[in-house]
C-alpha cells in the first residue's frame, strides 16, 4: 500500500512539474499571451489551404482595452468583413459573420487555432507565474485539452501545440522579426489538410 | 465559390436603404435622361488609369485599414487591379480569363465559364468606367451634389443583400467617373475606394495587364 502511495505521489509530482514548467518570473513581469501586451492591432495577410483550395485574405488583430478584449478580424483583401471573433474573459464568441463560416466545426477549428495565439495565461487556474522558469516550456492542462509554448529566448513564444491525448492536434509556429513582433505564423493540423499561413503586413503599437 | 462570391460582393456596389436623402445632396426624380448621359459617356472611354486608396473602417473598433493600389482599364475590357501597400495583391482580367496573383501564386479562371466570374468581371469593368447605371442587378437611386451625382444601389437578389447593406458612387460631375466609392456592410463597418490621379484615355500597353 506504501509502494502504491509512493508511486502515487510521485506521479502527482511529476505532473505538477510538468504543468508548470515553463517561462515568467511572474505574470506581470511575463507575457499575457503569445503577442503581448504592448500592441494596439496586427494586420496579416493571411492564405489558407484545405485540401486543393487556396484562399486569401487579411487578418486584423485587435485589442480592445475598454472591455478587455482582443478581435479577430478575418476579412477579404477588397475590405469585407467575413468574420469577427472576440476573446474576453478567455472564451471565443461570434460577433459578426457571413452565413457560410458560421458552420459549428468551422469555427471550433478557428477557435482553438486561435486560443493558441490569443489565450490570456493568466485567466488559466492553477497556472503559477511565479514558477516559469526562463527558458523552459510552458504546459498546461485547460479548456479539455494540454497546452504546451516553447520559448525561443526570454519569454518570446517560438512554437505552441494544443493536444488532446498523445499527438497535436493543432501546431503553432511563429517566427519574429528584429522588432520580436510576430512576423509569421503557421498552424498545421492533424489529420485535417487545412494550414494556415499568416504574414504580418502592418503593425501597430500602442 | 464563397469566397468568389466575396469577391464578387466587394466590388458589387451592392446597397441597401438610404434612410435620408444626404447631405448637400437632392434626390434626381428621373435619372433616366441622366442615366443616358451616363451610357454616353461610358461609350467614349477608351482607358483609364488610376491610383487608388481604400480604407476599411471598423468604427466599432476604432479602426482604419488603408490599403493603396493602381489599375488600369482598356477597352477590350482589359483589366488590372493591384495592391501594393501594405500588402500586394493582384487581379487581371484579359483574354476572357481572370487572374488573381498573391504572394508569388498564380489563379486563372475563365470568365465564361464561371457566373460569378462573369459578374464579378462586369462589375469592376463598369464601377471602371462609371456605368453602373442601368445595371439591373440593382435598386438605383440617383442624388447630385454640387460637383458631383451620388448613385446608391440596392442589391434585389438575396444573397448580395447578405453581404453588402449599402453603397454609394460618387461620380465626377464633369467626367462622369467614379470618384470614391463606399461599400456599406453595416452603420459602422464600411469600405471607402478614392481615386487619384485618374488618366484618361492615354495609351496603355499590352505588357500592363501581363501578369508578372
Amino acid at each position: 500500500m506504501s509502494r502504491l502511495r509512493m508511486l502515487f505521489l510521485m506521479f502527482a509530482s511529476a505532473c505538477w512539474l510538468s504543468l508548470h514548467a515553463g517561462p515568467p518570473d511572474s505574470l506581470s513581469a511575463g507575457p499575457s499571451g503569445v503577442l503581448g501586451a504592448a500592441y494596439d492591432s496586427y494586420l496579416y495577410q493571411a492564405r489558407i489551404g484545405f485540401k486543393a483550395h487556396r484562399f486569401s485574405g487579411l487578418i486584423l488583430i485587435k485589442r480592445l482595452p475598454s472591455d478587455g478584449s482582443i478581435h479577430t478580424v478575418f476579412m477579404s483583401e477588397f475590405g469585407l468583413t467575413l468574420l469577427d471573433v472576440r476573446y474576453r474573459d478567455d472564451e471565443f464568441t461570434v460577433v459578426s459573420g457571413k452565413d457560410f463560416l458560421q458552420d459549428p466545426r468551422l469555427l471550433k477549428v478557428l477557435f482553438n487555432d486561435f486560443r493558441l495565439l490569443l489565450q490570456d495565461f493568466s485567466q488559466v487556474p492553477g497556472l503559477d507565474s511565479q514558477q516559469w522558469v526562463l527558458g523552459e516550456k510552458l504546459k498546461f492542462r485547460h479548456h479539455g485539452g494540454t497546452f504546451v509554448y516553447r520559448f525561443q529566448q526570454g519569454f518570446e513564444v517560438k512554437e505552441a501545440v494544443w493536444r488532446r491525448g498523445l499527438f497535436p492536434h493543432v501546431r503553432m509556429k511563429l517566427e519574429r522579426n528584429e522588432a520580436q513582433q510576430v512576423q509569421n505564423i503557421h498552424f498545421g493540423h492533424r489529420g485535417l489538410p487545412l494550414r494556415v499561413e499568416m504574414n504580418l503586413v502592418k503593425y501597430k503599437g500602442l | 465559390m464563397k469566397c468568389l462570391l466575396c469577391l464578387v460582393f466587394v466590388f458589387s456596389l451592392a446597397i441597401g436603404r438610404v434612410a435620408a436623402q444626404p447631405a448637400g445632396y437632392t434626390l434626381v426624380e428621373d435619372a433616366s435622361a441622366l442615366e443616358q448621359e451616363f451610357r454616353g459617356s461610358a461609350a467614349t472611354v477608351r482607358s483609364i488609369s488610376s491610383s487608388f486608396v481604400q480604407e476599411k473602417k471598423l468604427a466599432y473598433l476604432d479602426e482604419v485599414v488603408e490599403s493603396k493600389g493602381a489599375f488600369w482599364y482598356r477597352d477590350d475590357n482589359s483589366l488590372r487591379w493591384a495592391y501594393d501597400s501594405p500588402f500586394h495583391y493582384l487581379i487581371v482580367i484579359k483574354d476572357g480569363r481572370f487572374f488573381i496573383k498573391d504572394q508569388g501564386e498564380v489563379k486563372v479562371f475563365d470568365v465564361k465559364s464561371n457566373p460569378a466570374f462573369k459578374l464579378l468581371n462586369d462589375l469592376i469593368i463598369s464601377i471602371a468606367k462609371g456605368s453602373v447605371m442601368g445595371d439591373q442587378r440593382f435598386d438605383l437611386q440617383v442624388y447630385e451634389g454640387a460637383r458631383d451625382y451620388l448613385l446608391v444601389m440596392q442589391p434585389r437578389d438575396a444573397q448580395l443583400k447578405q453581404f453588402i447593406q449599402q453603397s454609394e458612387v460618387y461620380l465626377d460631375k464633369e467626367s462622369l467617373l467614379a470618384l470614391k466609392v463606399i461599400i456599406r456592410e453595416s452603420e459602422t463597418d464600411f469600405t471607402q475606394i478614392s481615386f487619384v490621379n485618374r488618366k484618361m484615355n492615354e495609351p496603355i500597353e499590352d505588357a500592363v495587364f501581363d501578369v508578372r
